[in-house]
This record gives C-alpha cells, structure tokens and sequence, in this order.
C-alpha cells in the first residue's frame, strides 16, 4: 500500500498514549483514532470549524523534543479548531474540563426554554446527549430567561424556534459552504444574535431540509414532521430515494405502515450526508388517497373492481406481436424493466417497450464517464443545457463543493441563469433552441461570431469561456439536444449525459429499446394503428406532451392496460388497470445517474392487493410459457448479464 | 518625573497638521532616512527600540514586522488598528486628530518595511473629527508624492486608504478588525496555532501586518533618532521603551492625554491631572475597562511599565487611566463594566455570549435591591466559566474586572446584598442609580 | 427580545425579492462613489461596510429592507448575509428609522460617574421619549451608547459628527434648540461625511465640512 505512505504523519501524544496521526488533522478527528469521541456543536465535519460553542474545548501542550519535558498550555483550547502539529500533547479528561464542559453547558441551557418534553428534536438531540454526560444536574440560574419566537414558519418545510437555538450557525454555514445560497444569516449581535432569512422572507433554499439534520437542537425543525411522532416511537430503515436520478441514500422513518420522516443516510460516493428538499420532502406519494388497491376492469363506460384473474385473463388475449406496445415510466425498478422484456418480447412477441418520450433521449448520447463523487477533482467543468439543482441536485453539490474546496473552474452555458451562475467562472444564457450552435461554437465547428449572434451571447463573452473550457468535463442531460450532445461527446474532455429520470439508467440497461420508442408508440396509437397499450407506472399527461395528443392516443387504442400506484389521470381511460407497489413496499434495485445499483427491500406492506410489477409480469408469464417463475427480486437481477 | 513630550509634542500647535507644518516641525525625515535603509534594517531599528504594541497586549512589534515574507509572493497589507473603543481610552483619537502626519509617517515606513502594497486605517465610525484630519492629511501626502506611486522618487509604491468602523467595540480586537475589513460581521477570527499568524495569511488570506495607531507614531521618532535612543527611555523598567500616552479621566481635575516615559511612578501620572477631584482616592482602573481596579495603596507604589504592574496584580492595557473618588459606588461602576461588554459581546461564543447577559442580570438584581447571599460567588464563578474559555479576549476582559470588583471592594458587595442600597450615601453616589 | 417578535408570525413567508423587483434608489453620486470605493478592495464583499454608509445617506438615515437589497444586489451578495453585516453594527439604523437627529449619550464608565445617567434622563424628560425611541414628530432619537472615548470631557454627548462635552442640562437645552432649527439631518450628514473621508481627493464627489 504505497498510498499510507504517502501521507505525512505527526507523533502526538493523547491522554497519554503516543500515535501518528495525518498532519494537520483537526485534534477532534485525531482523537477518534483512539475510539475517543469529544462533546461537540458548531463542529460539523464537513463545514469548515469555526469554534464557537466551546463544548469542545481539551488541555493542550507540547513535547520538547529534547528532553521529552512537557509544558502545558494555561488556558485550554478548542479541539475542533485545532489542527495537530509534531509533539503536540492533548488531554480530553481531567476534571478542569469536566468543570469547563459543565460551565459551557450551563450557559447553553441558561436560556434554552427545556421544553424537551414537547420538542420534535427530544430523544435525538445533541443538546441532551451532551447534557447527559456532561452537563450540571441543575441549574443556578434565577433569572429571566431570553425569550424569542417559537415556531416560526420560515418555508413550507422548515419551522424555526429561536429560543432553543444555541447560535451555532451550522445551518448558516450549510447555506453559504454547502447549497450556496446564503439565505441564512446571524442578525444582530451578543446574546441578541440569532440565524433568520433576511426580512423573514421564505427560506426558498432547495435544500433547505438539512439545516433541519444539522441543527444540533430543536431550533429548525421539519415542518411536515412536527408533532407526528416521538423519535423513539419510529422505526427506521435504510432505503433509496427515488424522486430522481441521484439515488440518495435515505433513512425512512415510518410508523405503523407510514412513512413519517426522510432524513439522510451517509453515502460518501453519492449523496455524502445531504438530501434536496423534493427528496426529503417528496414521499407524500406513499400515503396519497389516490393509491389504487385492487385490479379494475372496464365494463361499458364503467371501471370496476376485479381480481387478478379476469384481469390477467384479458390482458392476455389484448396483447400480441408488434401491433401492441408497452410504456414504461423511468423510475421502476430495474427487476420490472427486466421482466417486461422477458415477458414483453419474449412471451407476447412484441419489440415495443420502451420509456423514452422525447426524440433527444431516443437518439442522443447516454455516455456517462464520471462518478457523482468524482466530479468533485475536476479542473473544469462545462454545464450544458440543464438547470443542476432542480435536474440533479446531488450533482449539483458536488459539482459547487468542487468550486469550493478545489477551486474547480466552471462554465455554465443553459437558458436562463440558475443556482450554478452564482458560482460559474462564465455564464452564458443562449436562446432556448440554439443548443446545438451554441455546441459547436465549442467544438470550433461554427464561428464564434455566428454563434454569438444566432444564441443571442455577446462574443468576448463566448470566447472567453470557450477558451476557458478547453478539456473541461462535460455535464448535461439525457433529454439534451441530440445533436448537441453528439458534438459535445467528441470533445477532448470527459462527458456525461446523466439520466434524469429516477432508474433511466436501469431502463437503459435493461430494455433492448429496438421497437417503437415511447413517443412513437403514442404517435402509432393516435393514429389508430396501435391494438393495444399497456402503461406501466408513468402518468401519460405529466411527461411533457401536448394533453391533446395524449387523450388522442388513449381514445385512438382499441385496449388500454395501466398499471400503477395510483389513479392517474391516464388510469381513467384504462380498460384494465393493476395496482402497483411502491419503491418502499417491495424488494428492488435502482441505477443511479452514475449507474450505481442500490438494492431497496420491503419496508412496509403493499397498499391493499398491489403487487410488484415484476410479480405480475412472472405471473403472466407463466401462463404462457409454464416454467419455474422467479420467486424473489434478487435472483431476477442476477440473471441479467446487463446488471453483472 | 514629569511628562514626557514625543507623540505629542506638536499637539497643541494646528501647523503640524499640515504637511509644511510637519515637515518644519521635523516631520518626513523618518521616512527619508528609511527609504535609504535595507528593509531589513528599518526591522532591527525597531527591534532594538523595544517597542511593544500600544493597543493592549504589549506584544514585541518587530516580532510581527519582521513575521512578513521576506520572498513577496502575494499583496502584503499594512493595517492600522484605529477602533479605539476601550473606555478611558481616547489617546487614538487625539494622535490622529493632532498629529496625522505623524501616524501616516509611521504606517508607510512600516510598509517600506514589510513590503506592504496597501495600508488601511481601520477607524471607528464615531471618529469622524480623526478621519476628518487624516483623510486631509493623505490627499495632501498623496500630492506630494509622499503616498502613492514611485514614494519620493524610489520604486516604493504604497497605497493608504481610510475604513471607517460602524460601531462595534469587539472591533478593536485585531482579527475581528479584519473580519469587519473584510465585510463581514466584527467577529474574531481563528488565531495560532488554530490558524496561521496574521503576518502569514491576514486579511484577505495574505500577509499582514497590524498595529495601534500610537504604536505606528512611534515609529518615525524611532527610525529618526535610532532605535537606540528611544530604547533609553523607559530604561530603568524590566522591559518597557519609550513613551506612553495615558488618557487619564474620571474623579480628576484635569483630565486628558499625558504622555510619559516608561518606569514613572501612577502617583506621578495621578499628580499630573491634577489630583483626586470630589475627595479622596478610592479606586484606580489604570489601563482600560478590561483590566482589573486597585487600591489607593497600589497606586502608591505602582511604576508605570508592562511588567511593572503586574506586580500590583493590574496592566498598562491601552492607557485608558481612570480615578475614583471616595463618593464612588464600586458596585455601580461593577454593574456599568457588566453592561458595557453585554452589549459589546459580538455573540460568536457560548461563554462570552451567554456569561456576559448573566453577569449583567446578576448585577441588575444586586442594584435593583434584590441581591441574594452567594450573588457574589455566582458572580465569580460564572466570570471563571468565561475567562479562558471564550474565543477571543474579550471574554477574559469582561471576567477581569467583575473578580477584581469583588476581590477588591467585597465589603462594598456585601452591603448592597444585604441591605439592597449603595454603602455611598453621598448625593453623587445616589444619582449614579438609573 | 428580539424585535421579530413585533413582526408576528404568519404561517406563510413573503418571497425574498428577485433581482428585477428591487426598487433601486441609489443617486448618480452614490453609484459614483460605490464605484471609487470599489478600487480600495480586493472584492466586493469588504465594499459591504461602506456601501451601507452609502445606502445610509442615500435612504435618509435608516436601512430598511429595501436599502439592504440595493447594497447587496450592486455587490452581488446575498441579502440575509448584508443584513447580517448591517445588523451587528450599531451606528447603522437598522430597527427603526432613528428621525432627523439622533441624540447619542455616553453612559459608559467615565461619563456614568460624571452624571450621564442625569443627562440621559433630562434629555428623555425633555423629548417625552424613552432610550431607542424617536419622537413622534420625527425630529430626534435618543439613544445610550458605550464609550465614545472622549472620557476627558464626560459627560459626552454625540450628535451626527460632533462631539459635545462636558455637557449639563443648559448646554442640553441649548443644543437641543440649534438643532431643532437646523435645516439638515445630522443623522444623514454622519453617513454622507463618513463616505466622504473614506474617498480619495480624486474619486469624491461630495464634500468634506
């Protein structure tokens, strides 16, 4: 292991043993190479240490390397501030910073309102942890405490309560280092200093729910969440989020079957600890009242109940050769896209399946050269044709923690500016539609001074960023201008069209795609010339297209099969609809943008009789082609070469 | 010893305030000579001066000058600590008002020094008198090509501009100076070893030099005169050179700005502004609000000099020298210091924030009649649990003077908690009551 | 106390103003003098101390909303972080606007054992007005403030840009009439004077008095 080596050491000596630690690691991070762990606040490892609520404070001292003699320091000194150096001598235990520990906490708690009993953070809160154990029994404080708002709604998401707030600032830091919005600011000073959005104006930060997690009391808590449930009373499980491509490891709370909370789950290769609020936010989906229970038939103008049987009995005789077709929605499981194919292609002898709605996704580039977390190291990076924070918001952390720490230079060229201006070295807002001049400005295959002129950028603007983007990285999306994306491929510099799409990347992977893409399938379908559509989990009128086609297409196919997890406006046009199981109700893998598979498992029951996607299309298939069905979702994955 | 004129020598004669004035006066030959000299021996000039910052903590200033790269790489900046907020102090303001020249004399040597590119003057906004002079002295030091491009003819080209303060006390403590430079709020910044000197990375992450105004108008007398001739003033001191400016105020008939040479007796300084005025002495807070109060007998026998007085357990601090009459309520005066840095803490720390607003209520229950048997000891216990462990020194200034109140005058205490009214029953003393 | 609490809670927030509703009030001279002051830094974030002088001046003494967003949107930083800034440094009028004058009394140590709180206390009687308010008139404000370092003549009292002291109630009397019967804002003349000293004798476009 040449790499350990490689790092310079640092001997130091803590509460009396000798290690070597990495040189100039924070004394609070040293430490925990022994198992010690130091009471902490304002420390998060992942801002930048500013030491301010003292918790952490340790006895320092140097080793004189002549004679081994140790001086200590008077005063003691923060551990999270303080990086170690040669011969540098810590101790974490001695009973002055049992008084000093003490001391802090019992200016902490002098004017925190201890309303633990009614607070969501009681039970899970640094506040008490560290009271617990190091913390003054009671309290020798007789005076008025200092009273401020309680329960302000600072968003939709977020509830501020600013008598419990111990002015750490780690949510301030979070929105200037992190999400890079800034929209959180200390006012006022001295014991008068508290974190607010200017003017309580909305905090309209797309990530605004992880000041919730950082939070080390009950100051910023989620607003959806509050008063639902005591910590202690939740069960947990690891899970994937899937409101987009990202993949953010998540843990999900739920209660009795619901799902409560989302909070982040550490992944250091994709979302390290961090959620966007549409992932945080967004599983309101599980517990809609639109969930669709039971397989429905239609009879007349009328859609009834029915069971599995008629149901499957029907589709079955609807649904032959390549005058029929299936869509399929971009974020089912990779086990669904599998089977369908199987079943699809293989049983019913049809080459139309497919989940891709627009021509640029159907033709362009899916190249995809860089990890999530490597996009951290480039030196330059070109964003194209996509607004990060709302397509990719992981992405989009990663690609400003770059700029940040790295000092990543980037370009941005999109239509309107974003998030990624506030940052970008160079912004350049193009006409909407000139993505591919715009493109081969960059690859010298236009003029400079045409492409200016036709994508509405002034030229030293556009030279000067097409100068600065020589070999830089290349970030866009699947649905990019086809053409674009060709020529932004031939660049020297890697590229990646990432999917956006929840498990595009599995869909990519899984499905052949060498019939009537979906768009083309609805096109054939409007015409007339489609038998049979069969759509599984994808709202036809929420994926971008004119509502007329849509309703053409459905009233034009003579059989209409939905498949879903809820009653969809597409669902009201079904001859035949199936329940479906969501992503939390049912053992499954997802790929990720980058194409990471991450395995989900049941968490909680399926909603009434839905059932996994894939079940059904076993199900189905057996009934054509009797053989063993695959009985669980992991050996589905295994006999996929695509997924090896 | 009597006093000894050398900052302000010229500070009752409005010539000097402009540059001819100056000049004739003696003004610019520092410079002149300086020019002429190695940076590096401009450095040990001052080092053989023994000149220690005149801010508060008489730190060794060649140590800081001489703490600059030598190999320039980045700007290096050249600051000029002007937030001169300590109470009892208003020497700053007098040297800059009277003696500009003087002060921008010293703050471009120091940047011939270091290589400094750009010097600011960091001045607290109520200060406008001060920055009135000093920007009328600049843009006539800028026309005679005293600042600016090509200094005098030599390749030294030095910028010096004017940053005003907004009101903030915690300013004055130099990396939250730098914080409010910066634009941001005046919090204190991370020291050594916590992070590099400021000398190393300062404002803007780049090397940078800082000191108090009095100490950068030491400066042009010391490369004029040789660091050796300001060394023998103050020679019969452990380790204190040259002149002190004390701005001597409260219970005094004449009160203001006396200069004098390290190693003068505090009674001498006492007799200078012309005596206890109202009665007898009882009380001394020589060097500021934040260092700790003696005893008329200390002052008796106190020799003005950086070690000197920590023998009478007190500092020379900035100079802000303040004397109490026998009418004076040591309890009142304990209650306004506990106020003064409540709402002069900048709020970044736990202790500093929170142990500040606890004191002042302690104090306001003592003065509003409702003290408590062990108030005291609270008061004293929660100023330890501040001292040392704040971020930066403005939590061991607001302990300091708290402890010495009540190690000093306990009786006085005492009194007010067990009989909820001042032991002073002179009419001065009961209008102090708010 | 906060002064939130005056603000009340509502269940939804205002939008934080985009960049195309601000409603800029910065003058020629101003926009002038933000661009001199520029020159001074390295960034633009250290121009956010001196632009609020500017905004100051500009919005006739007191930094309201409107006058943090025009700062931060002409150094381009965010508005929370200029109120942020604004907010802890207590000569910008930041909570309400202070009126004409703003009547400053040292209470601090010195001052204290020289009767300020006598002072204070006569002024307040005078004006009808207790510390931090302003007149209903709109004429004065007064408000305690610590040291203003100019123990040599305690008590101190500063208005705008000058410095009176030793004062008693006849000279209180006296400067509260001068005042009353000046036509500027001492308030805004402070602002304008403290941009003014900061401008090179080249990029000033008001005057030094």
């Amino acid at each position: 292991m040449a790499a350990a080596t490689d790092i310079q050491t640092v001997n130091i000596i803590v509460n009396g043993i000798e290690l070597a630690v990495p040189k100039g690691e924070l004394v609070v991070e040293a430490v925990k190479r022994l198992g010690l762990e130091i009471p902490i606040f304002c420390y998060h490892p992942r801002l930048k240490p500013v030491g301010m609520c003292r918790m952490c404070l340790v006895e320092t001292g140097m080793k004189n390397p002549q004679d081994g003699t140790i001086r200590m320091m008077p005063k003691p000194a923060a551990a999270c501030t303080l990086p170690v150096s040669e011969g540098l001598v810590i101790n974490t235990e001695s009973d002055a910073l049992k008084k000093d520990r003490k001391g802090v906490l019992e200016f902490l708690l002098i004017n925190h309102p201890l309303d633990c009993p009614i607070c969501d953070r009681g039970g899970e809160c640094p506040l008490q942890n560290n009271t617990l154990f190091y913390g003054p029994a009671t309290s020798r404080f007789i005076e008025q405490k200092r009273h401020n708002v309680k329960a302000y709604p600072l968003s939709d998401y977020v509830t501020l309560d600013l008598e419990r707030c111990i002015q750490c600032a780690r949510c301030i830091r979070f929105t200037e280092e992190i999400s890079g919005d800034s929209q959180l600011a200390f006012r006022f000073r001295g014991n008068k200093t508290h974190p607010i959005t200017f003017n309580e104006t909305k905090f309209t930060s797309k990530f605004s729910g992880n000041v919730i997690e950082i939070c080390p009391v009950g100051a910023l808590t989620n607003r959806k969440y509050r008063f639902r449930a005591r910590p202690w009373d939740l069960q947990t499980s690891e899970a994937v989020c899937l409101n987009c491509s990202n993949g953010c490891n998540i843990w999900f709370d739920h209660r009795a079957g619901k799902v409560v909370r989302i909070n982040a789950r550490t992944n250091e290769a994709i979302n390290e600890e961090w959620t966007c609020d549409k992932g945080k936010f967004g599983h309101d989906y599980y517990n809609d009242e639109k969930r669709l229970e039971t397989p429905f038939a239609r009879t007349g103008d009328e859609l009834q109940k029915a069971d599995y049987a008629t149901v499957y009995a029907k589709l079955l005789e609807a649904f032959h050769g390549d005058n029929t077709g299936m869509i399929l929605g971009d974020s089912l499981s990779n086990e669904t896209y599998i089977t369908a194919q199987n079943f699809f292609t293989g049983q019913l002898g049809s080459h139309n399946i497919d989940y891709r709605f627009s021509a640029n996704q159907a033709k362009g580039a899916s190249t995809v050269d860089n990890s999530i977390a490597s996009l951290e190291l480039a030196k330059t990076t070109l964003v194209f044709g996509t607004h990060l924070a709302d397509d990719l918001p992981i992405v989009f952390l990663r690609v400003r923690k770059g700029w940040f720490n790295q000092g990543t230079q980037v370009i941005l060229a999109t239509d309107r500016s974003d998030e990624v201006s506030e940052f970008a070295a160079h912004t350049l807002v193009y006409k909407p539609g000139t993505e591919a001049t715009i493109a081969k400005a960059f690859a010298g295959q236009v003029s400079v001074a045409d492409a200016a002129a036709k994508c509405g950028i002034s030229e030293p603007e556009l030279q000067a960023a097409i100068t600065a983007a020589a070999g830089a990285t290349v970030i866009t999306t699947t649905s990019l201008n086809h053409e674009a994306a060709e020529v932004l491929k031939a660049l020297d510099g890697n590229f990646n069209a990432y999917p956006t799409g929840a498990n595009e990347r599995g869909a990519q992977l899984a499905l052949a795609c060498d019939g009537l893409s979906a768009l083309e399938q609805l096109k054939k379908a409007a015409n007339g010339e489609l038998s049979a559509l069969w759509v599984v989990g994808v709202d036809l009128f929420s994926v971008g297209l004119p509502r007329e086609e849509v309703i053409r297409a459905l009233e034009n196919v003579d059989f209409l099969a939905v498949q879903d997890s809820r009653r969809t406006e597409t669902f009201y046009y079904a001859s035949v609809a199936l329940p479906m199981t969501l992503p939390a109700e049912q053992d499954g893998s997802y790929t990720n943008c980058e194409g990471t598979t991450q395995q989900m498992k049941a968490i909680i029951p399926p909603v009434g009789q839905a059932k996994p996607a894939w079940r059904v299309f076993e199900e189905l298939s057996i009934r054509v082609n009797p053989r063993m069905p695959f009985s669980q979702a992991s050996e589905i994955l295994a006999s996929a070469p695509a997924f090896a | 010893m009597a006093e000894y004129k050398l900052l302000l020598k010229h500070s009752d004669d409005p010539a000097t305030q402009t540059l001819a004035g100056y000049k004739k006066a003696g003004g610019y030959s520092g410079l002149a000579k300086a020019l002429k000299m190695e940076r590096q021996a401009v450095i040990d000039e001052v080092k053989t001066s023994g000149l220690r910052g005149r801010g508060g903590a008489g730190f060794p200033s060649w140590i800081k000058w001489n703490g600059l790269p030598k190999e320039k790489v980045k700007p290096h900046y050249v600051l000029c600590n002007a937030d001169e907020g300590e109470p009892g102090t208003f020497k700053d303001k007098m040297l800059m008002e009277t003696a500009p020249f003087q002060l921008i004399e010293g703050m471009t040597i120091a940047g011939f020094a270091v290589q400094g590119d750009v010097g600011y003057i960091y001045i607290r906004g109520e200060f406008i008198d001060a920055a009135k002079a000093l920007r009328k002295a600049i843009d006539e030091a800028y026309a005679n090509n005293l600042l600016g491009k090509n200094i005098l003819g030599t390749d030294f080209s030095y910028d010096l501009h004017i940053h005003l303060g907004a009101g903030s006390y915690e300013c004055g403590e130099e990396s939250a100076l730098m914080s409010s430079l910066m634009g941001e709020r005046g919090m204190p910044r991370l020291k050594f070893p916590h992070a590099p000197l400021p000398t190393v990375s300062g404002v803007w992450e780049r090397p940078t030099l800082i000191n108090n105004v009095e100490s950068y108008s030491c400066v042009p007398h010391i490369i004029d005169k040789g660091g050796e001739w300001y060394a023998t003033l103050g020679a019969s001191t452990k380790n204190s050179r040259g002149t002190k400016i004390f701005s001597v105020s409260g219970h005094v008939n004449k009160p203001g700005n006396y200069e004098i040479e390290f190693g003068t007796p505090l009674k001498e300084l006492l007799e200078m502004a012309g005596g206890v005025k109202g009665g007898k002495l009882k009380a001394c807070i020589p060097g500021g609000s934040s260092m700790p109060v003696i005893k008329p007998d200390a002052v008796d026998v106190a020799i003005i000099g950086y070690e000197e007085m920590g023998e009478v357990k007190s500092m020379v601090g900035s100079g802000g020298c303040m004397f109490f009459n026998e009418h004076t309520d040591i309890v009142m005066l304990a209650w306004r210091t506990a106020h003064f840095y409540a709402n002069e803490s900048c709020g970044k720390c736990t202790p500093c924030r929170e142990g500040t607003r606890w004191m002042v209520q302690i104090m306001d229950r003592i003065v509003a009649g409702n003290g408590q048997k062990g108030d005291m000891e609270l008061l004293t216990e929660v100023a330890n649990n501040v001292e040392g462990r704040s971020f930066c020194a403005l939590g061991d200034a607001a302990a300091w003077p708290i402890k010495a109140f009540i190690r000093q005058f306990p009786e006085e205490f005492e009194y007010w908690i067990e009989h909820g009214k001042s032991p002073v029953t002179s009419k001065e003393a009961l209008a102090l009551v708010p | 106390m906060s002064e939130l609490i005056q603000l009340g809670s509502h269940n939804e927030r205002p939008m934080p103003p985009k960049a195309d509703e601000l409603n800029l009030r910065f003058s020629e001279q101003a926009i002038k003098e933000l661009e001199g002051l520029k020159t001074h830094y390295p960034n633009l974030k250290a121009c956010i101390l001196p632009g609020l002088w500017i905004a100051q001046r500009e919005y006739g003494g007191f930094l309201d909303g409107d006058a943090i967003a025009e700062v931060a949107h002409r150094l381009s930083r965010s508005y929370a972080e200029v109120q942020g800034v604004a907010t802890f440094y207590s000569m910008y009028n930041t909570v309400h606007n202070p009126g004409k004058h703003k009547i400053e009394v040292c209470t601090c140590l010195s001052c204290h054992f020289n009767s300020a709180y006598r002072i204070r206390d006569y002024v307040s009687k005078k004006l009808g007005i207790k510390n931090g308010e302003t007149t209903a008139d709109g004429m004065f404000m007064l408000e305690e403030v610590e040291c203003l370092n100019a123990c040599d003549r305690a008590p101190v009292v500063q208005v705008g840009d000058r410095y009176f002291g030793p004062v008693d109630e006849k000279s209180i009397d006296a400067l509260l009439e001068e005042l009353r019967a000046s036509e500027e804002s001492t308030v805004v003349k402070m602002a304008d004077q403290i941009v003014q000293v900061q401008l090179k004798a080249e990029e000033r476009v008001g005057t030094i008095r």
